[in-house]
C-alpha cells in the first residue's frame, strides 16, 4: 500500500521508499522522520486531490501526490 | 563598531525573527508559516552584529532561501569575526529541531565556534502543563540550553545576558566534546527527543482537529473563498468611513487655508497642488492599513500554509506551486517582498513564473486608482445581490481579474519559457504550523509602519509630479489649463490616448504614473482641480464624473491598470532575482502593452 492510500485517521509504518526518488529528496525525507520503520499518521486525505496531510513525530507535514505514491506503507491496526 | 557577529540559525518557524526583533529592536517580518525570512538580517544587539537567517530543515539546501542560509551559515563558520552561533529550537518540535541544531553543532566543533541553544515556546509547553529539563538537555547536548519564550519574553532577560557574556568570552562556552556521539543526527535527534521531548501530543492533537475541518474538501474550500472575500471586501467596507473622514478632514484644512490666504498665485498653488494633488493621495492610506491588518491577522494563525496546501493541485495547473500562494498573497500589498518570497518555491521554473506574474496583483499602489475610478463608474449605497456593497463588489472584481490575468499568464509562460534542466525540481512538501491567536502588539505596529511607509515613498513622488504639472499647467500667466505649456504637452501625446477614450489630461496622469502609479491620482487632482473657476470642495470622483467619462473609456482606464507593471522598483527587483534585465524590461514592455490592448478593446466594445 503506498502512503497516498492511506485513509483518515490511519497509522501505518514506512516499509520501502522507491528508488526512483531523488537521493537529496530521499535524505531530506529521512531528516523529516520519513524513513523505513518510523510510524506516520494521515490527519486528513488532501483535499480535492490536493498533498496528503501526514504527521511524523512531532510535525506535520504536506505531500504532494507524485512523492507520496513513491512511498509503500503498512497499516498498523488497532 | 566592532564586527563581530552572532549568528541566528534554525528550523524554518522556530522564532528566529521574533528573537531577533527582541534582540535588536528591529522590525523584521514575522509570521506563522515556515520561510518567513528569505535573506539574511543585520541588526545590533549591543557591541555585537546579530545575523538573522533564513530557516532551513537540514545543511543541505532544497530550495534558493534554504540555499542561502546554507552558504551564510559555512562561510561564517571560518570567519574569525564570527564569535556566536545561536540555534533556535522549537520546545514542541524538538526531534525535527535538533536534526537541524545537532547539525549545525557538529560544523561548530570542526571550525572551533561556540554554540548556545535558545529554547523557545517555552509558553506553549507551560500552556499545556509540561516542562522540559533545560539543564540535563543542555549536559545531553554539551553545549548551553536556555529556554525562553520570544512571544511573552519569558526568560529573554536572562538568555540576552547569557548571549553576550559568551559571545564576549566565546572560548568559556566550548562544546563538550564528549557529548558529540558518531550516531547520526537523525537517530541522536530521536533518543534526544525520547528523553526530553513532549511526552503527550496535545498540541498536535488540537491542530489536527481544527485541520480535519479547515482541509474539508467541502467546508474547506467554502472557508478559504470566505476569507479571501472578507479580505478584499473589507478594504473596501472596513476603511470607508475612515477615508471620508481623511477626506472631509483634508476638505476642512484647504477650505480654512484658501479663506484666510489673498486670491492668488500661492492660495491657487496651495488648492490645486497640495490639497487637491498629494490630498487626494493620502485618502486612500486608511485602505493599506486595512489590508496590513488583516493579512497580518492570516499571517499569524496558520491558516496561510492551508491555504496554500489547498491550492497546490489548482496552481499546478497553471504551472505554479502552492507555494505560490503567499507570495501571490502578499503582492497585493507589494510586489517587491512578494517576488523575494517566492525563493522559498522548491522548483525553479514554478519560482520563475511566480516572480513574473506577481505584478498582476493588485498591489497597494493601485488602490487610489482603482477606488477612484470606482466612485466614477460605480453608483454608490447600492447593493449585489441584495447583500454586497456594489462598489465593494466592484472593488472584489478587479481583485479577481489581476489574479486571473496572473493564471493564464503563467499558463502561456509554462507552455513556452525554456525549462533549464540543469535544475532539478524538488517535490512539493510543506510543515503545517500550530494556529495561533494573532500577536497583537507587533501587528498594530505594523498596520502603522505601512502607514508610514506609503507615504514616505510615494508623497515625494506625488509632490513633485504635482507641482510639475500645477507650473506647466498656470503658466503662462491668466491662461487657462486648456491653453498652458501642460497642455501643449499633453496635446502631442493625445493621440496616443485616444483610442483609449481619453483626452490628454488623463494622457497626462497616465504617464507620470508610470513613475508610480499613486501619481495618477494626484496629478488628476490637481488638473482636475485646476479645471475648475470655483473653489468647491467636491471630491476629485465627483469632478470626474461631471466631466463626462464614458463608461467603455473608463473601464478600460481601470483595467489598463489592472494590468499594467508601472512601478521600476519592481522591474529592479525581478532583474536582481533573475539576474537578467533584459527578462525585467521585456515583462515592463509586455505588460504595458497588453494592458494599453485590453484598454482600447474595451473601449470600442462599450
Ligand atoms: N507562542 C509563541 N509564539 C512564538 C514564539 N516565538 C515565535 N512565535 C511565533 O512563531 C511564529 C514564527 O516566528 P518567526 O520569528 O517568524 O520564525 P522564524 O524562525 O523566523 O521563521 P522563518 O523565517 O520562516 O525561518 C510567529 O507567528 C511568532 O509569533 C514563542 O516563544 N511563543
Ligand atoms: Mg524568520
Amino acid at each position: 500500500m503506498k502512503l497516498w492510500d492511506l485513509q483518515k485517521n490511519q497509522h501505518a509504518l514506512i516499509t520501502a521508499m522507491s528508488s526512483s526518488i531523488n537521493d537529496e529528496v530521499i535524505h531530506r525525507l529521512h531528516e523529516m522522520g520519513l524513513d523505513i520503520n518510523n510510524p506516520v499518521l494521515c490527519v486528513k486525505r488532501g483535499p480535492m486531490g490536493g498533498p496528503i496531510v501526514i504527521q511524523l513525530g512531532d510535525s506535520v507535514f504536506a505531500i504532494e501526490h507524485n512523492l507520496a505514491s513513491n512511498i509503500s506503507v503498512s497499516v498498523i491496526k488497532d | 563598531m566592532s564586527s563581530s557577529n552572532i549568528l541566528l540559525v534554525g528550523k524554518p518557524n522556530s522564532g528566529k525573527s521574533l528573537l531577533f526583533n527582541q534582540l535588536t529592536g528591529m522590525r523584521q517580518h514575522v509570521a506563522n508559516y515556515p520561510g518567513v525570512t528569505v535573506e539574511i538580517k543585520r541588526g545590533r544587539c549591543n557591541e555585537f552584529n546579530v545575523l538573522d537567517m533564513p530557516g532551513t530543515y537540514s545543511l543541505k539546501g532544497m530550495s534558493k532561501d534554504e540555499y542561502v542560509a546554507i552558504d551564510e551559515i559555512s562561510r561564517a563558520m571560518s570567519d574569525e569575526n564570527t564569535r556566536l552561533v545561536v540555534c533556535v529550537l522549537d520546545a514542541t518540535r524538538l526531534e525535527r529541531s535538533l536534526v537541524m541544531g545537532l547539525q549545525v553543532q557538529k560544523l561548530a566543533l570542526q571550525h572551533d565556534k561556540t554554540l548556545l541553544f535558545a529554547l523557545n515556546f517555552i509558553d506553549e509547553l507551560t500552556r499545556i502543563g509540561e516542562s522540559i529539563d533545560v539543564n540535563a538537555l543542555s549536559v545531553a547536548l554539551g553545549s548551553p540550553v536556555l529556554g525562553i519564550s520570544a512571544r511573552t519574553l519569558e526568560g529573554i532577560h536572562e538568555f540576552k545576558t547569557a548571549m553576550l557574556g559568551i559571545a564576549a568570552n566565546p572560548s568559556s562556552s566550548k562544546i563538550d566534546e564528549l557529548a558529540i556521539s558518531d550516531k547520526s543526527v537523525i537517530e541522536q535527534s530521536k533518543n534526544l527527543n525520547k528523553r526530553f521531548g513532549l511526552q503527550k501530543d496535545v498540541i498536535l492533537r488540537d491542530q489536527n482537529r481544527i485541520d480535519s475541518f479547515m482541509l474539508n474538501s467541502w467546508f474547506g474550500g467554502l472557508a478559504f473563498i470566505a476569507v479571501m472575500f472578507v479580505l478584499f471586501q473589507s478594504i473596501f467596507t472596513l476603511a470607508t468611513p475612515l477615508m471620508d473622514g481623511v477626506e472631509n478632514g483634508i476638505g476642512f484644512v484647504a477650505q480654512l487655508v484658501t479663506h484666510y490666504l489673498p486670491k492668488g498665485i500661492v492660495s491657487d498653488f496651495l488648492s490645486d497642488a497640495i490639497f487637491a494633488g498629494l490630498g487626494s493621495f493620502l485618502v486612500f492610506v486608511p485602505q493599506i492599513m486595512v489590508l496590513t491588518l488583516i493579512i497580518g491577522i492570516l499571517e499569524d494563525s496558520g491558516y496561510l500554509a492551508r491555504a496554500a496546501l489547498m491550492c497546490h493541485r489548482p496552481l499546478s495547473f497553471f504551472g505554479l506551486s502552492g507555494r505560490s500562494f503567499i507570495p501571490y498573497l502578499s503582492g497585493h500589498a507589494c510586489a517587491i517582498p512578494a517576488i523575494m518570497a517566492a525563493r522559498t518555491i522548491e522548483s525553479p521554473h514554478k519560482r520563475l513564473i511566480t516572480m513574473l506574474t506577481i505584478p498582476l496583483m493588485s498591489c497597494s499602489a493601485r488602490l487610489p486608482v482603482y477606488a477612484l475610478l470606482i466612485a466614477v463608474l460605480v453608483p454608490a449605497n447600492q447593493s449585489f445581490l441584495g447583500i454586497f456593497n456594489l462598489q465593494g463588489a466592484a472593488f472584489f472584481a478587479l481583485y479577481f481579474m489581476g489574479i486571473v490575468m496572473a493564471l493564464l499568464v503563467s499558463q502561456l509562460l509554462n507552455r513556452f519559457l525554456p525549462k533549464d534542466f540543469e535544475q532539478t525540481d524538488m517535490p512539493f512538501i510543506l510543515e503545517l504550523p500550530t494556529y495561533r491567536l494573532p500577536h497583537w502588539k507587533p501587528l498594530f505596529q505594523r498596520v502603522i509602519n505601512s502607514a508610514k511607509q506609503f507615504i514616505v515613498k510615494a508623497a515625494p513622488i506625488i509632490f513633485w509630479v504635482s507641482v510639475a504639472i500645477w507650473v506647466l499647467g498656470y503658466f503662462p500667466l491668466n491662461s487657462t489649463l486648456e491653453n498652458s505649456w501642460l497642455s501643449v504637452i499633453g496635446q502631442f501625446f493625445e493621440p496616443i490616448f485616444t483610442p483609449m477614450g481619453l483626452d490628454w489630461r488623463y494622457g497626462i496622469a497616465i504617464l507620470v504614473s508610470f513613475l508610480a502609479r499613486e501619481v495618477f491620482v494626484g496629478a488628476l487632482g490637481t488638473m482636475f482641480n485646476m479645471d475648475n473657476a470655483e473653489d468647491d470642495v467636491a471630491g476629485l470622483a465627483n469632478r470626474v464624473q461631471a466631466d463626462g467619462l464614458t463608461l467603455g473609456a473608463g473601464l478600460g482606464l481601470v483595467l489598463f491598470y489592472v494590468v499594467a507593471l508601472q512601478c521600476v522598483a519592481t522591474v529592479a527587483i525581478i532583474k536582481g532575482e533573475t539576474g537578467s534585465s533584459r527578462l525585467a524590461w521585456g515583462v515592463y514592455i509586455a505588460y504595458a502593452l497588453l494592458a494599453y490592448a485590453i484598454a482600447v478593446l474595451v473601449n470600442t466594445l462599450f
